[in-house]
């Protein structure tokens, strides 16, 4: 196996209402983010009770999560701008140390 | 200068949150009722509608004269509206020789207008003075709470130019909206006009700054927009500039954009729905969205007001406030004179004071208007307190209250009429509440000896109600409610469309898509699993331009573009210009990795065809396979070295190069794109196991999994009439706006697959082999049903098909009568069954019917239980009925998936109906005699108005009065209590929504007699009583 180089990077997974999806893709796309990954149906529990995972026949009611890697000079500008939404709506941002092997996937 | 990136999303964002409290709006063409104060719907309904009626310059209830209408008509529950009024009255303080009960009371019922009376000067003790025939107290205003007073008016999240117009009188506002609305039918048009705005695929702010630095129509305004537009380039920035200017501190930024987004609020949902629709053809050609229309509309507000540069008018918060501090008094008269507060009999000469101007004539005249309006408002009040204390023959007590007293009272008049509409609605909610509690069956139905001879399953719109009950008393009929989408989401593709249609509720994005092809075969054994035979004709003319057009429509021209994409316009037009459809099938299997691999090698062979034509005039017969397959090879990488082609055309080895890299890129022959073809055909069918589980889910939600009849009808539903922009509001709602036919077609073709129903049988559910799902659409307007695909029947069923088609054709019949009577200008004519029929199918042809159903008006109730529960009951086609047997769904998830789906979807159009009900002109959309088409995607009213939104009067009012009854929707539920608790404390929407009182529930416990009634956040029960069940049974022998 050849050597491989790790690059850092920055995970954020946004928890946020299926309603607000578009416009969370929206901010990444228009931040240069260059790729996300969005997990639908989630369950759980927060300040607002219980979620449900499962509803058939309403995608704008459920919880969902957006993962995405970014350079560290996104992270704030990106929270920055997540921040008057936030400051409404139930969800949550982590951010956390990661590293990636194919920068180029990433960056740039 | 530049923004940050933080700061350009952070604008983005807060425009977003801004914009929220704003409904959406679809383009006309599939009409969504949505509740306008969706967006407020965190809040309490009392505190939402009173929050929305301060945004949309509305009323969120009914005039109290329109109410007292409805207790004469026996729709008010007078019990209730006493009780409120008890307990209101509990949380004031008595009053010596007043029965304030009894006032307010009258008050309600007698009084038809408010009496406590809008006071800015004149307090109690003038109103004191005034009731003892005393001249009232001249008046030492405090000028700075006067100034303080006027701050609060006119800064703040106040847009600027609106302060300025209420000062100076200025019209502004009209203007602006004015230049915004032209903008945004210059950008928006989807083919109206005969003229497209230039560059629009730029986007809307781009295209439009382009336009606008060599806009005619602004120079001659004298409007300097280049000025502005040169300091940014960004709409972020241009938005930050224009706040920056006016001097707006940033933490009142999201309440300044809500203000200036509700000035025309149907540009602002159409524009915020089309930014999220990310299938929307013209949404994905000519990208905008509200930040765009945010910088547009700051930039020509800015424009405007540096325009009239009349130094005297301030445009900065800054110099408003100065200005209010240094000149109180005269922005004090000017604000009363261009407000519409100023007391007519003096306006004129404070409308000339202000003209002349001048410090002392401005001080007389402003010490004469405060008295002068003292007196008028103290004498206004008085009079009001009078006539009122006069009803009850208590002038004397109301003359010997002290001043303090008197105070209160006011206050309590003042506060019990802020109150009042909850009161009023409460009462009518315990009106329809009472009836069905009344009203429903509590006895178990006998058990049946046989199966129904048919069963059908509706939609659960109103309108099913009247035709369900005919059809149940016709004859031996089990019906069923399910949403009009059969549960199966679909994105469907018309025969000879490129473009999809959402069939589902738009809750919901389809992940699966359903293509039609045509099908001429005279065999009709044969079904669609022979999917081979119709491969060649796919791809030739339906998936060509699916997997191609998205990124390379243009290489067939704009002809082949318009063709496919452009129908969507015109889906309606041409369903009425092609009457004459083939026979179609629809294509439901999934394709297997072969099909598709071949459908793309087509499509890339046809490229390559169209290439070689373009770039050396060869005609098709001289461009061999053996070409088309080496050129193929080679652009996939697969080949390297001289081609044919290139030998024959004597190309050298530079235009062979380019030629390949031209099919790469321009035509698209690559293997990504290959990949993302593939991904698309992927999304055609559904796997067996897919189809499995909807048909599955479907019968369980209705609690069908037994007994099944020989025939299953499946029941769509759609509306027709001409002439009527507002045609699709009259379709499913939970078709996305459209008529119910394919989501039928789809679940009927799935239910009748043997493989399907061999593992439906594993699952227990047991459908016979004699069993036929049929499909039929219900015609709203007419009530006639008609059964599709008779041809599909095996022989062993054609014999009972006369009796199927009579029992449908009677029952559509009398409830074309029962409605009719309905259309009447008056009710009690009914007419008779041939002259109903009659008339229900001229409203359904007639170009000048502005009336031609009453669609959805009128839905009260949300009754999500066994059929016979209510079957005793006549709801008139105001009721959404949902089959549901809790008894099979243990862990309620088919009850959850009821109430987050159907039941939203439902409150939603019932939200619609109230607010457009008791503001036509504000959530109403207005009269449809005065709407204009607008850009081909909404109506206007006049030649220019903003997009009208909710529903026309003619659908709600009947001669300028309620016809829709406004109130929450009341939802029944069948179920032992803790079985309906259960589910709702696990979605957290429905929680909110029942617990912030946007939808009113009872749940009926048959089993301990008692119906469980939510009120203001308690239950509260009531014992019900002993109704056995008669008539046709509902109940399966094995359930």
């Amino acid at each position: 196996m050849k050597n491989l180089n790790f690059s850092p990077l920055k995970k954020l997974e946004i928890i946020l209402e299926g309603e607000g999806q578009e416009f969370a893709t929206d901010l990444l796309d228009r931040a240069g983010v260059k790729g996300y990954t969005i997990i639908n149906n989630l369950s759980g529990k927060g300040s607002h009770g219980f979620h449900e995972g499962h509803l058939m026949f309403n995608e704008d009611d459920v919880l969902i999560m957006i993962i995405a890697a970014v350079p560290e000079e996104l992270v704030n500008p990106l929270l920055e701008g997540f921040a008057p939404y936030f400051n409404k709506h139930s969800g949550v941002v982590f951010i956390s140390d990661i590293q990636v092997t194919r920068l180029v996937k990433f960056k740039g | 200068m530049s923004l940050g990136l933080g700061t350009r999303l952070k604008i983005r964002s807060m425009i977003h949150v801004a914009a929220e409290p704003l409904p959406l709006f679809w383009p006309m063409r599939t009409f969504i009722h949505h509740n306008p104060l969706h967006g407020l719907e965190h809040l309490t309904f009392h505190a939402a509608a009173t929050r929305g009626a301060e945004l949309f310059r509305a009323r969120a209830f009914l005039s109290r004269a329109e109410y007292q209408r409805l207790v004469a008509e026996d729709a008010v529950d007078r019990a209730t509206l006493e009780r409120e009024v008890t307990e209101f009255v509990a949380t004031r303080v008595p009053l010596p020789g007043i029965d304030l009960q009894a006032w307010l009371l009258r008050l309600l019922t007698d009084v038809p207008h408010p009496v406590s009376h809008p006071r800015t000067l004149a307090d109690s003790t003038a109103v004191h003075a005034v009731l003892h025939g005393k001249p009232v107290d001249p008046f030492g205003i405090d000028i700075e709470a006067l100034a303080g007073y006027l701050k609060g008016r006119l800064l703040g999240d106040r847009p600027v130019y609106e302060s300025v117009d209420a000062i100076y009188g200025s019209n502004i506002g009209v203007e602006l909206d004015e230049l915004v609305i032209k903008s945004c039918l210059d950008f928006f048009d989807e083919g109206q006009s005969s003229w497209g705005l230039p560059e629009r695929e730029t986007g809307f702010f781009t295209a439009w700054r382009n336009l606008a630095r060599r806009n005619g129509r602004f120079f001659l305004r004298g409007l300097h927009i280049n000025r502005i537009l040169e300091q940014e380039d960004t709409p972020e920035g241009i938005i930050s500039h224009v706040l920056n200017r006016f001097e707006i501190p940033e933490d009142q930024w999201i309440d300044y954009f809500t203000r200036e987004l509700a000035h025309l609020h149907g540009w602002t949902g159409f524009i915020r729905w089309r930014a999220g629709a990310k299938h929307y053809y013209w949404g994905q050609r000519f990208p905008a969205d509200l930040v765009d229309f945010m910088a547009v509309r700051l930039t020509l507000a800015i424009a405007i007001l540096d325009e009239r540069r009349l130094d005297r008018i301030a445009h900065t918060q800054s110099a408003i406030a100065a200005a209010v501090d240094s000149h109180t008094q005269e922005i004090f008269l000017r604000h009363e004179l261009h407000s519409g507060a100023i007391v007519p009999a003096i306006a004129q000469r404070v409308e000339q004071a202000i003209a002349l101007g001048g410090q002392s004539r401005l001080s007389r005249i402003f010490d004469e208007y405060i008295g002068c309006k003292r007196h008028d408002e103290a004498h206004c009040q008085a009079r009001v307190l009078r006539d009122l204390a006069a009803r009850f023959d208590a002038s004397t007590a109301l003359e010997k209250l002290p001043v303090e007293a008197l105070d209160s009272l006011l206050l309590s008049l003042a506060e019990f009429e802020r109150q009042e509409g909850m009161l009023w609605l409460r009462a009518m909610e315990s009106r329809s509440i009472q009836r069905l509690t009344r009203g429903v069956t509590t006895g178990k139905p006998r058990p049946r000896e046989k199966r129904p001879f048919a069963q059908a399953l509706f939609c659960i719109d109103t309108r099913s109600e009247r035709i369900r009950r005919h059809l149940e008393a016709v004859g031996d009929y089990q019906t069923f409610g399910i949403a009009g989408f059969f549960g199966v989401p679909v994105s469907f593709m018309e025969l000879g469309k490129g473009s999809e249609t959402h069939i589902c509720p738009v809750l919901i994005t389809p992940r699966n898509l359903v293509t039609e092809i045509s099908f001429t075969s005279s065999d009709s054994d044969v079904t669609l699993s022979t999917l081979g035979n119709v491969m060649h004709e796919l791809k030739e003319s339906v998936l060509t331009p699916f997997v191609t057009v998205e990124a390379i429509g243009l290489l067939f021209g704009f002809d082949m573009v318009g063709k496919t994409l452009a129908p969507e316009t015109y889906t309606r037009w041409r369903r009425h210009l092609h009457s004459e459809r083939p026979v179609t099938r629809l294509l439901l299997e999934k394709l297997d990795r072969e099909q598709a691999d071949s459908i793309i090698r087509a499509v890339q062979r046809t490229m390559i065809v169209t290439a070689i034509k373009h770039s050396f005039g060869l005609t098709r017969e001289n461009i061999t396979d053996d070409i088309i397959r080496e050129m193929r090879e080679s652009a996939l990488g697969r080949q390297t070295g001289r081609t044919q082609l290139a030998k024959d055309l004597e190309l050298d080895e530079k235009q062979e190069r380019e030629f390949i890299q031209s099919l790469r890129h321009d035509y698209r022959i690559n293997l990504p794109y290959a990949r993302l073809q593939l991904n698309r055909l992927g999304r055609i069918g559904f796997t067996l196991d897919e189809q499995i589980m909807y048909v599955g889910q479907a019968l369980r939600a209705i609690g069908l999994t037994t007994d099944f009849s020989r025939f299953v009808l499946l029941i769509g539903h759609g509306s027709t009439s001409e002439n009527n922009p507002f045609e699709s509001a009259l379709d499913c709602g939970a078709c996305g706006g459209n008529h119910g036919l394919v989501s039928a077609r789809v679940l009927a073709q799935m239910a009748n697959k043997p493989e399907v129903r061999r593992e439906l049988r594993r699952q227990g559910i047991l459908i016979p082999d004699d069993t036929r799902f049929v499909v039929a659409l219900h015609n709203t307007t007419t009530d006639t049903v008609r059964v599709h695909n008779l041809e599909l029947l095996p022989p062993s069923h054609l014999i009972y098909i006369d009796r199927l088609l009579s029992g449908l054709n009677a029952a559509s019949r009398l409830s074309a009568q029962e409605r009719a009577a309905t259309l009447e200008r008056d009710p009690a004519d009914k007419l008779s069954v041939s002259a109903a029929r009659r008339r229900v199918h001229r409203n359904a042809m007639d170009w000048s019917q502005v009336r031609p159903e009453w669609g959805l008006s009128g839905n009260a109730w949300f009754v999500i239980a066994r059929r016979h529960l209510t079957q005793r009951l006549s709801l008139d086609g105001r009721a959404f009925l949902h089959s549901y047997d809790y008894r099979i769904d243990p862990k309620q998830l088919l009850l959850e998936t009821i109430l987050t789906g159907p039941l939203v979807v439902a409150q939603w159009i019932n939200m619609e109906h109230y607010f457009s009900t008791v503001d036509n002109e504000r959530f109403g959309s207005g009269s449809k005699v005065y709407h204009n088409v607008a850009g081909r995607l909404g109506v206007m009213s006049g030649n220019l108005s903003d997009l009208r939104t909710g529903l026309p009067s003619q659908t709600v009012l009947k001669d300028g009065r309620p016809y829709h009854v406004p109130h929450r929707l009341i939802t029944l539920i069948e179920a032992p209590l803790a079985h309906v608790q259960s589910a709702i404390n696990s979605v957290a929407t429905v929680k909110s929504l029942t617990s912030n009182g946007w939808i009113r529930l009872m749940v009926a416990d048959v089993n301990a007699m008692t119906m469980h009634i939510l009120d203001e956040g308690e239950w509260r029960n009531e014992p019900l009583s002993e109704t056995p069940h008669t008539g046709n049974s509902e109940e399966n022998p094995a359930s």
